[in-house]
C-alpha cells in the first residue's frame, strides 16, 4: 500500500506544531530563536522528501486509490504519477523557499510563520493527493487560509488590504467550488474524482463541474478570477510571494487537472463519458486559456514593478497550463504537471532572486533596480538567467515545458478540430509577447547604468534561487529524467 | 560511436563552465581556456571532414521521451563540410578576441557566451533531428541576443540585443510550430525518417506547403530576410568578433542550413513549385533591399551587415533556383569573405575609434595588413575570378538565367549593388582624403594572424571546397555568358565606384545635398527603407494601446473582482438556462 499521502501530511503537521514549541524555546537560547522554527520546518520538509522518495517507484504506475483507516487524515487519496510528481514539486519549492527564509527572516517572532508554512505545504500535498471533491476541498480551504495567514503575516496597510482582498475571492471561489460540488455529486452520484465524467452525462453535471472549475480558478488565476494575486505577490513578504508563486498557483492548476483528468482518455481511469468532437467544455477552457495568457502577457508589458511583471507573467503561465488542459489528451496533462514543476522552480526562484531583507514593494521598481546586476555579478547572472529560463530559452527546463504545451495542442488540432491549430499559433506568438518583459528585466536590472542603490547581499542568501535554477537547468539538459522516467 | 561528430560541439561546451573557473587562476587563462576549447573542437571537425565516407546518423541515448527524441548526430556531406568550417571561423575568431577584446572588462562574460555559441552552433550544425535542431537553434539565438549586448553601457547596445531576440523569436515561433506538428504527425523529427519517402512527402500538398512555409519563417527571422531583417543592421552594436562570427559567418547562416536539410521537401513535385518561388521571392527581395541599404549606409559595420543581409537573400534565391550546391557553396564562401572583411573592419575601428566612413579614409598605406585582408574580402564579395565568392556566384547567376529574364535581370542588379558597395567600402575607408586627426597604428599580431590566415582562404579555398563530396558532384567550370555577363557588370560598377568615390567625390556629395530630392532618397534608404518605422508602428499603434486598456480593466477594486467573479458565475447559470450547456 501506499501510505506516503498521509504520512507526508503528518510530518508536515507535526513540523508546523514543533516549530512553534521551538519558537517558544527561543526564549532560552538565541540561536533558537534565530533558527529553530525555521530549521524545524525544513527538516520536516526534507523528511517528507525522503518518505516520498521512498515510495517513488511505488507511486509511479496508474492511479492508485487508498483508504487508510487507522490514520489521521483518514480519507480517499489518489497516488499516481502526477500527484506524486506535483508533490515533489511543492515540497522541493517549500525546501528551498524555508532555506531562504531563515535568512530573509532575521528578527522578532518567527513561530506562527513557520507553523503557518508547514500547514500550508500540509495542505498542498492534500490537494495534489486528494482522492474526492469533498478532501480536495477541505484541503483547499486550509491552503486558502494558511495563505491568507502568510499573507498578512507583515501586518502593514498594504500587506491587509492585498489580504483581505484574496480571502474574499478565494472565498467566494469556495463557496462557487462547493456549488459545483454538490452538482456533481447531484448528477454523477458520488463525489469520487475518477467518477466526475459521469456528471458530463447530464446538463446539470456540466454546469456543477463548470462552476466547480470556476471556483477552482480563482486560485489558479484564471482570467477573470486573476486580480488577487498581482496585488498578493506584491504585497506579501519574499519569501510568501515565492511560495504562493511557485507552488500555491501550480497546486490551483493541478486541482483542476484533477477534476478534468477523469475526462482524458488513457490516463488510467476509465473514461466515464468519451467526449469524442470538441466538446463545449473545452470551447470554454479554450476560450479561458486565450484571456488568461493575452492579458497576463499583455499586461506585463506596462507594468514597471518587477514583482507586478511577475505576477503577471504567472498568469500568463497559467494561460498556457490551461490551452494545455483544455486539450484533454495524455500530453497535456503531462505537459501541465511539467510546466507547473518549471514554473514553481523558475518562479520562487525569481523572487528570492528579488528579495533583500524586508524589502518593499517600492524596492522593486525597475527603476530602482537598474543596474544592481552590475554591482553584485552573481545577482546579476542570477536575474538575467531567471529572465532567460521564463523566457523558455535553452538550456532551462521551462523550453521543454513550451514544447510539450504546443505538442498537446497539435495533437488535439488533429484529433479535434482546428481551434487547437489557432490555439497553438496563440501560445508560440504570446511567447514572443512574454520576451518584451522578460527582456527588459535583463536590460535594466542587469545591463543598466547603475543607479547607486547597491545589493551587497551575501553569496549564501542567494544558494536557494541559486539551486532552483541548477535543477532547472538540469531538467533542460537532461529532460528524460523526469519525463521518461516519472511522467 | 562517431567520436568527433560529438566532440567537435560537447568540448566548446564544456569549457563554458571552465572559463569564469579559469579567471579564478589567471585572468589571461579565460582567452586561452576558449582558445583551447574551440581549437579541440576545430581539430575534432576537421577529422570528420577528411575521415568523411558516407552519410550515418547515430543515436546516443532518449532525450525527450515524449516525442521520442534520442540525441543524435548526422553524419552527412553537407554537416562535415559546414561543420568544419563553423569551427574553423570559429576558431580564427576565438584568437583574433585575443587580441581585440585585451583590455575590455567582462571577459568572462564574453568568453563564456562565445563558447556556448560555438558548442551550439556545431549541435545545430550536427544534429540528427529537428527537435535538437530546435533546442540549439533557440540556444544560438540567446547568445547572439547576450552578446550583441555585450557593451551594456550602452543603451543602443541593450535595444539591438532586445530587438535580435524579438524578431527572431517572432520567426522561430513558427519554426517550433512546424517542429512540433512533425514530431505530433510521425512521432519522430529525425532528419532520416522525416525526409525520406515515407515523411512528410506522405501528407497532403497542403500540409507540406503549409510546414515548409512555416520553417522557412523560421529560417527568414534567423537568416535576416526582409521583413524580418531589421535586426541585424542594429546587431552591429556588439563587439565586432561577435559581429564576425555571428552574424556573418555562422549563425545568420542557419535559416539558410535550416533549408538545405529541408531541401527534399521543399522540391516535392506535389508542391510544383510553390514553396520555391516564394523562397526565390523573398530572397531576391532581400538580397536588393539589402544591397540598396548597403550602398547607402555610413556605418562600416552596417554596409556589411546590409551586405550579409543582401547574400543571404542569393543564398536563398539559390535555393529557390533549385541549386542546393550553389547555395551551401554561397554560405561558406560568403562566410569567409565576410569574416575576413568584418575582423579587418575591426582592426580599422579599433585603430580609429570610430565606425563612421566619413572619418576614414587613405589607411591603405598605414594599415597595410589590414588592408590587404579588406582588399581580398571586397574582391572575393564582389566575385572576382577565381576568389571564393566567384564560383558559387557563377552558378547561381546560370540557373537564373536558365529561370528567366526576370530572375537573371534580378541576380544581375544584385551582382551590380554587390560591386557598388563593397568598392565603396574599400574606397572610402581605405584610399581618398583621411577624415581622420590622429594617425592611426596596425593592429597587434593576434588580430592580423586571422585576418592573413582568412584572407589566403578566400584567395584559396575554391580548391578545397570543390573536391569537397557535397559540391564535388557540380561542374564548376564557368559559362562563357554567365562569365561574360558577371565580369562585366563588375568592371562597370567598380569604375562607376572609382569615379564617384575617388576623384569626384565632393562633387557627387555637393550634388547629393543640393537636390531635395536625392536627399529625401538617401536618408530613406539610411533609415533602412522605413522598416523600422513598421516595427515601432506595430508596437506603438497595437500592442501598447491594448495593454493599456487591459491595465484600467485592473482596478485593484475588490468589489468590482467579487462582481466580475459572481458574474461570471451568473453567466454559466444564464447559458445553461437557454441550453447553450
Amino acid at each position: 500500500l501506499i501510505m506516503w499521502p498521509t504520512t507526508v501530511m503528518e510530518i508536515l503537521f507535526a513540523g508546523g506544531m514543533l516549530s512553534l514549541v521551538a519558537d517558544m524555546g527561543g526564549r532560552f537560547s538565541s540561536q533558537l530563536k534565530r533558527y529553530g522554527a525555521g530549521a524545524v520546518s525544513a527538516l520536516a520538509v526534507a523528511f517528507s522528501l525522503g518518505v516520498l522518495a521512498s515510495d517513488w517507484t511505488k507511486s509511479l504506475g496508474p492511479v492508485v486509490s487508498l483508504q487508510p483507516t487507522t490514520e489521521p487524515f483518514a480519507t480517499l487519496y489518489v497516488a499516481d504519477k502526477f500527484t506524486t510528481f506535483t508533490a515533489f514539486t511543492v515540497l522541493v519549492v517549500g525546501l528551498a523557499v524555508l532555506l531562504y527564509s531563515v535568512m530573509y527572516f532575521d528578527s522578532g517572532r518567527q513561530g506562527p510563520f513557520y507553523a503557518l508554512f508547514s500547514i500550508l505545504m500540509c495542505s498542498l500535498v492534500g490537494v495534489v493527493s486528494a482522492g474526492d471533491l469533498l478532501t480536495l476541498f477541505l484541503f483547499w480551504e486550509g491552503m486558502t487560509v494558511s495563505a491568507y495567514g502568510l499573507v498578512t503575516f507583515g501586518r502593514s496597510q498594504l500587506t491587509m488590504e492585498a489580504g483581505v482582498k484574496y480571502f474574499l475571492m478565494a472565498g467566494v471561489g469556495s463557496l462557487l467550488a462547493l456549488y459545483g460540488i454538490a452538482g456533481v455529486y447531484f448528477t454523477a452520484g458520488s463525489i469520487q474524482l475518477s467518477v466526475v465524467g459521469a456528471a458530463l452525462g447530464s446538463g446539470f453535471g456540466q454546469l456543477g463541474l463548470l462552476v466547480l472549475l470556476l471556483g477552482l480558478g480563482v486560485e489558479a488565476a484564471v482570467v477573470p478570477l486573476h486580480t488577487w494575486l498581482p496585488d498578493v505577490y506584491s504585497a506579501s513578504s519574499l519569501p510568501t510571494a515565492s511560495v504562493i508563486s511557485g507552488a500555491v498557483t501550480g497546486v490551483g492548476v493541478f486541482a483542476l487537472l484533477k477534476v478534468l483528468e477523469p475526462l482524458v482518455p488513457g490516463n488510467g481511469y476509465a473514461a466515464v463519458v468519451a467526449l469524442g468532437s470538441t466538446s463545449n467544455l473545452q470551447l470554454v477552457l479554450v476560450v479561458l486559456a486565450l484571456i488568461t495568457m493575452l492579458v497576463g502577457n499583455l499586461s506585463a508589458l506596462t507594468q514597471g514593478n518587477l514583482r507586478r511583471i511577475l505576477s503577471f507573467s504567472s498568469i500568463a503561465q497559467t494561460g498556457y497550463m490551461l490551452a494545455a488542459l483544455s486539450t484533454l489528451n495524455l500530453v497535456g496533462v503531462v505537459a501541465v504537471v511539467f510546466t507547473i514543476w518549471n514554473h514553481g522552480l523558475l518562479k520562487s526562484n525569481f523572487f528570492m532572486v528579488l528579495g533583500k531583507k524586508n524589502a518593499s514593494i517600492e524596492e522593486s521598481q525597475l527603476d530602482r533596480l537598474r543596474g544592481v546586476g552590475r554591482g553584485n555579478r552573481f545577482l546579476g547572472f542570477l536575474y538575467a538567467s531567471s529572465s532567460m529560463a521564463m523566457m523558455g530559452a535553452p538550456p532551462f527546463g521551462m523550453f521543454w515545458s513550451e514544447i510539450l504545451v504546443v505538442q498537446s495542442l497539435l495533437l488535439a488540432g488533429q484529433t479535434s478540430g482546428v481551434v487547437f491549430y489557432g490555439l497553438a499559433a496563440a501560445v508560440v506568438l504570446n511567447i514572443v509577447l512574454s520576451i518584451g518583459y522578460y527582456y527588459r528585466i535583463i536590460n535594466t536590472v542587469v545591463f543598466g547604468e547603475e543607479q547607486g542603490e547597491k545589493d551587497e547581499r551575501p553569496v549564501s542568501n542567494l544558494l536557494p534561487s541559486a539551486s532552483l535554477l541548477a535543477i532547472s537547468v538540469l531538467t533542460g539538459i537532461a529532460p528524460f529524467l523526469i519525463l521518461g522516467n516519472v511522467l | 560511436l562517431i567520436y568527433w561528430a560529438w566532440l567537435s560541439w560537447v568540448i566548446p561546451l564544456l569549457g563554458v563552465p571552465l572559463v569564469p573557473l579559469a579567471s579564478k587562476v589567471d585572468s589571461k587563462l579565460r582567452g586561452w581556456m576558449a582558445v583551447a576549447a574551440s581549437g579541440l573542437g576545430l581539430v575534432a571537425a576537421l577529422y570528420g571532414a577528411m575521415s568523411f565516407g558516407s552519410p550515418v546518423t547515430e543515436g546516443y541515448t532518449l532525450w525527450f521521451p515524449s516525442l521520442s527524441v534520442t540525441l543524435q548526430v548526422k553524419v552527412d556531406q553537407l554537416s562535415v563540410l559546414v561543420g568544419a568550417f563553423v569551427s574553423f571561423v570559429s576558431f580564427l575568431v576565438v584568437v583574433y578576441s585575443l587580441g581585440y577584446m585585451k583590455d575590455e572588462p567582462g571577459q568572462s562574460r564574453y568568453y563564456s557566451l562565445v563558447l556556448l555559441f560555438v558548442g551550439s552552433m556545431m549541435g545545430l550544425v550536427m544534429a540528427g533531428n529537428l527537435i535538437q535542431f530546435y533546442f540549439f537553434w533557440e540556444l544560438v539565438g540567446v547568445c547572439s541576443a547576450l552578446l550583441i549586448a555585450f557593451w551594456t553601457n550602452r543603451p543602443a547596445a541593450r535595444k539591438a540585443g532586445l530587438k535580435a531576440f524579438v524578431v527572431t523569436r517572432l520567426g522561430d515561433s513558427s519554426l517550433l510550430i512546424a517542429v512540433i506538428f512533425v514530431a505530433a504527425t510521425f512521432g519522430t523529427t529525425s532528419f532520416d525518417a522525416i525526409l525520406g519517402p515515407t515523411g512528410i512527402a506522405t501528407l497532403g500538398t497542403g500540409t507540406i506547403f503549409a510546414v515548409g512555409l512555416l520553417m522557412f519563417m523560421g529560417a527568414m527571422g534567423k537568416s535576416a530576410q526582409v521583413p524580418l531583417h531589421g535586426w541585424l543592421p542594429d546587431a552591429m552594436e556588439g563587439p565586432n568578433t561577435v559581429s564576425a562570427l555571428i552574424h556573418a559567418a555562422t549563425m545568420v547562416n542557419a535559416g539558410v542550413y535550416l533549408m538545405l536539410r529541408m531541401y527534399p521537401v521543399i522540391t516535392l513535385p506535389q508542391l510544383s513549385g510553390a514553396l520555391t518561388n516564394i523562397i526565390l521571392a523573398i530572397g531576391l527581395l532581400s538580397a536588393l533591399v539589402g544591397g540598396v541599404c548597403a550602398f547607402a549606409a555610413d556605418d562600416l559595420k552596417r554596409v556589411l551587415a546590409y551586405s550579409t543581409i543582401s547574400q543571404l537573400g542569393l543564398m536563398f534565391a539559390a535555393i529557390g533556383l533549385g541549386s542546393l550546391a550553389s547555395a551551401a557553396y554561397q554560405m561558406i564562401s560568403q562566410g569567409l569573405f565576410k569574416a575576413l572583411a568584418f575582423l579587418a573592419a575591426g582592426s580599422v575601428i579599433t585603430a580609429l575609434g570610430t565606425r563612421s566612413i566619413n572619418e576614414m579614409g587613405g589607411l591603405a598605406r598605414i594599415m597595410k595588413y589590414t588592408y590587404g585582408g579588406f582588399l581580398v574580402a571586397m574582391l572575393g564579395m564582389s566575385g572576382l575570378p577565381p576568389l571564393v565568392g566567384f564560383w558559387s556566384k557563377d552558378a547561381i547567376l546560370s540557373s537564373a538565367f536558365s529561370a528567366g529574364a526576370i530572375q537573371s535581370a534580378a541576380v544581375l542588379c544584385v551582382f551590380a549593388f554587390t560591386a557598388l558597395y563593397s568598392f565603396r567600402a574599400l574606397f572610402r575607408v581605405f584610399h581618398g582624403k583621411p577624415g581622420w586627426t590622429k594617425t592611426p597604428k596596425e593592429s597587434p599580431l593576434t588580430m592580423i594572424v586571422p585576418i592573413l590566415v582568412l584572407a589566403v582562404s578566400v584567395l584559396s579555398a575554391w580548391a578545397i571546397l570543390q573536391v569537397q563530396p557535397l559540391l564535388s558532384s557540380t561542374s564548376w567550370a564557368p559559362g562563357a555568358s554567365t562569365l561574360g555577363a558577371s565580369l562585366v557588370v563588375l568592371g562597370l560598377c567598380a569604375t562607376l565606384a572609382y569615379f564617384v568615390f575617388l576623384p569626384n567625390y565632393q562633387k557627387v556629395l555637393g550634388a547629393v545635398q543640393a537636390s531635395r530630392g536625392l536627399l529625401g532618397l538617401r536618408n530613406f534608404i539610411h533609415e533602412g527603407l522605413g522598416f523600422d518605422r513598421l516595427y515601432v508602428w506595430i508596437y506603438s499603434s497595437v500592442l501598447r494601446p491594448v495593454s493599456t486598456v487591459i491595465g484600467y480593466i485592473q482596478t485593484g477594486l475588490v468589489e468590482a473582482n467579487m462582481a466580475l467573479l459572481l458574474l461570471a458565475a451568473g453567466v454559466l447559470f444564464v447559458l445553461f438556462a437557454v441550453g447553450v450547456l
